[in-house]
């Protein structure tokens, strides 16, 4: 700012003036870019809310739905005999539809291969990140090939391998399809070990660490975060898988997984309007636990994404 | 061309080039994945050339118990200490011979034919035997032999004695089990050959041989990767490698509903299935090629739609939610992240049922009165529309993705260049043209292209939200016009049992991912850099 009090007189007046038209203009300018501004964020707050409606609404009816009090499909958007929570309870204590024991099979299935991938997916990629062998190109090479065949095609054959086994229809035969290959995923866990620094192993060998030991005492504490997020990634896959285990389990309704048997449900041409308020009380009981785990695991998920395709 | 040449040409130009580029990498791709088998096949060859020189060398070089080493495996390695070691190649050689005599030798036999004895029918009283008499009375059908046996079975013997033949299935699995056992066990014996002349040669140089401790010292330290991978491996082998090996030798057989166990066996049907598939069909029946170029017309249309909308989509709602002075971004982002958050068949499903007949949609539209109560909503029921609600749904699952990825990278981007193409008057588009999508192109760029190919094998949208349908060109075999290639071999295989066209699918479907998956590799720098990460 200029100090108009060290200038003769007649200036002062005059750059005073120019001054305040100055401040002026510069105030109205800022003035109209306020409320254009105003008005493009009311715009994309309009807008926002409208996509966020059409993005939650389905969601929130899938609740509605399910405690609508009625078995069928809707005739009225609100039902004429209300809400209540019998859809839950119905489909807790179904005979037809042991849900419960679904559950408690996909719960057991879930542990187990949690517990077996997790164990294959950090033992592969540690291999590949760290460890120096020959045919270790190789041997990515063939997995990314193999990664390119539809995973299913194969499936046929599984069932018949099992088959031949005698386990065919078990859940022990699901643990097996949903984990026996995963150490073919170690991707994303390999691009995770390759930020550690290796300058970290090669002090803990002089100091006479073994490879085992490296491994155990310095890159598994520091993998906290993708040890989190592939034991909860490999947690949710029975939860939402239909393909394999539909075609392993068959007709075994005792063994159904949850996915399976919510679907069965709805897709019955003759018990289809019997049940549909029920699957979808089914459906939002599944829902909630795997949100929530979503949720938690969202920015490993990310990670995953970007960090993983970006180094192949 | 370098790129500022590239930007001095007139839009019309560049837009040529553009096109000519992505053409000319497509083909790349194509050439590519053809190189790469030819590749991989010279490798091998190569590769058994240099196993059968070393072992050459050793037996050239070796001494009476290295030369004896090619008979029985680890006697060098007796002989010079490492007897554990010596034993243990011993008895895996001889448990090997025993398998190959006793039933592997067999099992790579019968692969030549798939099976020779058919299934047959004796005359019977009680089903689980042949009835005294009727011993050499034999059937291959069963409506034969039933007529047979009550005509001339008397009053007792009128029914059929069941005697199976051949699994065919199971005849491959055991051969290609059995061929898997054999090469790995030559690669076994290659490397025990050459660990013999090389213990040989330690001693005989007075260095330090291992003894069994060192070994499995060193399974924790210089070969710690063997006991990391022996496990994983083994699983992959399994249950990958063996059942795709399987599956894709059953795209030469006729393996289907009518060829399958008990009743009939399947045979080598050479390439007819591949030739059927290119519309050259002996029976004048065209419908499987018809499907397929069908199919992967929209396949191909569909894995372009889903990538590129849900992918500028989602940027753009990105940015307006990360735009200066937008409050509650966590709120709006986690908004459209529950979606993503419901497992897939629940949201597919309830979609499904709220497009379909007297669903939720239909519901509304008649509430306020957009519709008459008598008529019922169609979408689902014409190719065009219910192709477009696939897209729109699509939409809806997979715009939350791009937000969720491309968040943290717009975040990235250095402030300062938009704050100078601001004072350079620049527009929020060409802000958005020339900084922004290039940034997120650069840094997503492989990922566009495993979204592309995860598009082409999306089972998830399509299957649970239409289900193929609708039904309506009876010119289709055993898929509806909103099936992806990878629901119709689903179809194939689960339903119709068509185990032959189902591979052939499956390979096609490969052959198409590795060509788009060749481009994404070559063009991704990260990839040749993976040392220099940290």
């Amino acid at each position: 700012m200029i100090n108009t009090k060290l200038m003769p007189v007649k200036n002062r007046i005059d750059t005073e003036q120019a001054l305040s038209e100055a401040i002026q203009t510069k105030n109205r300018r800022e003035h109209s870019m306020k409320r254009k501004q105003i008005v493009t964020n009311t715009l994309t707050y309009v807008l926002l809310i409208i996509l966020c409606l059409i993005w939650v609404l389905p969601i929130v009816a899938v609740f509605m739905v399910s405690i609508r009090n009625e078995s069928g499909t809707a005739t009225t958007l609100i039902p004429l005999t209300g809400y209540t929570w019998d859809n839950y309870i119905k489909l807790l204590n179904s005979d037809t539809y042991p849900f419960l024991r679904w559950f408690g099979n996909t719960f057991i299935v879930a542990v187990c291969v949690m517990l077996i991938s997790t164990i294959f997916v950090f033992s592969v990629a540690y291999t590949m990140s760290r460890l120096r062998f020959k045919g270790r190109k190789g041997l990515m090479n063939i997995n990314l090939i193999l990664g390119m065949f539809p995973g299913f095609m194969s499936m046929i054959a599984v069932y018949n391998i099992l088959k031949a086994v005698g386990i065919d229809g078990s859940l022990i035969a699901l643990i097996l399809i949903y984990s026996a290959a995963s150490g073919s995923g170690f991707y994303i866990a390999k691009g995770f070990f390759d930020t550690i620094s290796k300058s970290l192993d090669e002090a803990a060998r002089i100091d006479g660490a073994n490879n085992f030991k490296v491994f155990y005492k310095i890159i598994l504490p520091l993998s906290k975060p993708i040890i989190v997020y592939t034991l909860l990634t490999s947690f949710m896959g029975p939860w939402v898988d239909y393909i394999y285990s539909s075609v392993i389990l068959r007709d075994k309704t005792d063994n159904y997984t949850v996915a399976l048997g919510l679907y069965n449900m709805i897709n019955s041409i003759d018990t289809y309007q019997l049940n549909y308020t029920m699957f979808f009380a089914g459906s939002v009981m599944i829902s909630i636990p795997i949100m929530i785990l979503f949720l938690l695991t969202q920015k490993y998920y990310v990670a995953g994404v970007t960090g993983g395709s970006v180094k192949g | 061309m370098t790129y500022t040449e590239y930007l001095q040409l007139p839009s019309n130009e560049q837009l040529k080039y553009r096109l000519k580029d992505s053409f000319s990498r497509l083909g790349q791709g194509f050439i590519n994945f053809l190189i790469g088998i030819g590749l991989f096949f010279v490798n091998l060859v190569r590769k058994i050339g240099r196993s059968f020189k070393e072992m050459g060398y050793a037996f050239k070089h070796g001494d009476i118990w290295t030369r004896l080493s090619f008979i029985f495996l680890g006697i060098s390695q007796i002989r010079r200490g490492q007897i554990l070691k010596g034993i243990c190649y011993l008895v895996i050689e001889f448990l090997f011979i025993f398998y190959i005599v006793a039933v592997g030798g067999y099992a790579i036999y019968q692969l030549r034919s798939l099976g020779v004895v058919s299934i047959h029918y004796y005359c019977s009283i009680d089903e689980s035997s042949i009835a005294a008499g009727f011993e050499n009375i034999v059937f291959t059908d069963q409506n034969a032999a039933i007529a047979y046996c009550t005509t001339y079975g008397g009053s007792e013997a009128i029914y059929t004695y069941t005697e199976y033949g051949d699994n065919s299935f199971n005849i491959m699995l055991f051969g290609v089990l059995a061929v898997i056992i054999t090469v790995v066990f030559l690669a076994f014996y290659h490397s025990v050959i050459k660990k013999s002349i090389d213990v040989q040669e330690r001693k005989e140089a007075h260095l330090y041989i291992n003894r069994a401790f060192d070994d499995f010292r060193d399974l924790l330290d210089k070969k710690f990767y063997v006991t990391l991978l022996l496990l994983p491996i083994i699983g992959i082998c399994i249950f990958t490698i063996l059942p795709l090996i399987d599956m894709i030798l059953m795209a030469f057989t006729n393996y289907n509903s009518t060829h399958q166990f008990p009743t009939a066996m399947f045979s080598w049907v050479g390439l007819t299935n591949f030739i059927n598939l290119f519309g050259g069909s002996h029976s004048g029946d065209t419908r499987f090629a018809y499907t397929f170029f069908n199919i992967l017309w929209w396949t191909l249309l569909w894995a372009f739609l889903a990538t590129f909308l849900n992918y500028f989509l989602g940027m753009i709602l990105a940015m307006v939610i990360n735009k200066k002075g937008i409050k509650f971004k966590k709120l709006w982002r986690t908004c459209f992240v529950l979606s993503i958050a419901m497992p897939q068949f629940v949201s597919l499903l309830t979609w499904n049922q709220f497009l379909s007949v007297s669903g939720m949609v239909e519901l509304i539209m008649k509430q306020f009165g957009w519709m008459a109560s008598t008529e019922h909503i169609t979408i689902l029921d014409q190719a065009y529309s219910a192709r477009i609600a696939v897209v729109l749904i699509n939409i809806w699952i997979g715009v939350p993705y791009t937000i969720l990825t491309t968040t943290g990278i717009l975040m990235n981007i250095p402030n300062d260049l938009y704050e100078s193409a601001q004072i350079d008057g620049a527009s929020p588009v060409t802000r958005y043209f020339k900084i922004t999508l290039p940034y997120i192109l650069f840094v997503t760029g492989p990922y566009l292209i495993t979204q592309f190919v995860g598009n082409i094998n999306n089972f998830n949208v399509i299957y649970f939200l239409t289900g193929g349908a609708p039904y309506n060109d009876s010119n289709y075999l055993y898929a509806g016009q909103t099936d992806l290639l990878v629901t119709w071999l689903y179809k194939l295989t689960v339903d119709e049992q068509n185990y032959s066209y189902a591979s052939v699918i499956g390979i096609m479907i490969f052959a198409i991912c590795a060509i788009f998956s060749l481009i994404a590799y070559r063009n991704s720098s990260a990839m040749k850099d993976e040392e220099n990460f940290a």
